[in-house]
């Protein structure tokens, strides 16, 4: 996601106090190449946990789900639930193996259709 | 309908009238014969398959799973089973002389209640394959599935209100 890349920026800007003629060319920070939005993933968290779309569990349902297990805000766990619902599935956690376990675990007491696997 | 739940400080005050309480009380019965079906694989219980579905898609992690369902399915088992028995425990405390059920549920006891509605939808949606929405004006009178999808009507109503108030 965009986090880490806002947070070199912020540092650089923060340092060098840049201005705008200065930012171009680019400075030199690594950005992806292509970003996408489904990988929320720290490196040494190796596995996710991902929810999928179902025809039954409420939008309404899976937000209070994902709120009470995780925390999230509730314009987090929208989001996820928007993902969800309109692109088949969202990464909801990462971590170790037995996190990850866990929290399918606790996923699938509260009835949604969670899986777990290796960060790719 | 008229409102059933509804947020108050102290949890989530309910009102069934009669009908609506057999109706649960039926509900949360079939829920916990399905839950007590013996599990004989996949495949042999659509309904136990959804509410108990694996954590590994890699087949290269079946031992893994088979690990995990080790651990977890008891528990997973018996936090559903005790969902639906404290259902029906809260209706008998609630009874209401003139039928139905009326009282203030706890958080965490509503809370049980809305896994059992949401339990007993998946078990139902299962069935008879659910899309997103069903249009209730124009089931078939003849549709043997009738009445499992006016139930399951029913109960998506409840869990969208007893969110609602969850979520207060």
């Amino acid at each position: 996601m965009t986090v880490c890349a806002e947070t070199v920026c912020a540092e650089t800007v923060g340092a060098e106090t840049v201005t705008p003629e200065r930012l171009e060319p680019p400075l030199e920070v690594p950005v992806p190449d292509e970003i996408d939005p489904d990988k929320e993933v720290v490196p040494d968290k190796p596995w996710i946990v991902i929810v999928w779309n179902d025809p039954v569990n409420l939008m309404s349902y899976v937000v209070w789900v994902l709120r009470k297990l995780f925390g999230y805000s509730k314009d987090k766990a929208t989001k996820l639930m928007m993902d969800v619902h309109t692109k088949g599935r969202a990464v909801v956690s990462h971590g170790t193996r037995e996190k990850a376990e866990t929290d399918v675990a606790r996923l699938h007491a509260h009835g949604l259709w969670a899986t777990m696997q290796r960060d790719s | 309908m008229p409102e059933i739940f509804r947020a108050v400080r102290s949890g989530v005050e309910v009102r069934l009238d009669s009908d609506q309480d057999l109706l649960l009380r039926h509900v949360a019965g079939e829920l916990l014969g399905v839950l007590g079906e013996p599990a004989e694989g996949p495949g042999a219980s659509p309904g136990l398959d959804r509410l108990f579905p694996r954590a590994y898609l890699d087949p290269t992690e079946e031992k893994a799973e088979e690990d995990w369902q080790k651990m977890v399915h008891g528990d997973l088992l018996e936090v559903k089973r005790a969902n639906g028995r404290s259902l029906l425990d809260d209706l008998d405390a609630l009874a209401h002389g003139g039928g139905g059920a009326r009282g203030v549920l706890r958080v965490e006891q509503a809370e049980a209640w809305l896994g059992t509605l949401n339990d007993a939808r998946l078990v139902l949606g299962t069935r008879f394959e659910v899309d997103e929405e069903i249009d209730y004006s124009t089931l078939d009178p003849e549709d043997p599935e009738g009445a499992a999808k006016l139930t399951y009507g029913f109960l998506t109503y409840l869990t969208g209100e007893l969110v609602d108030a969850l979520s207060d």
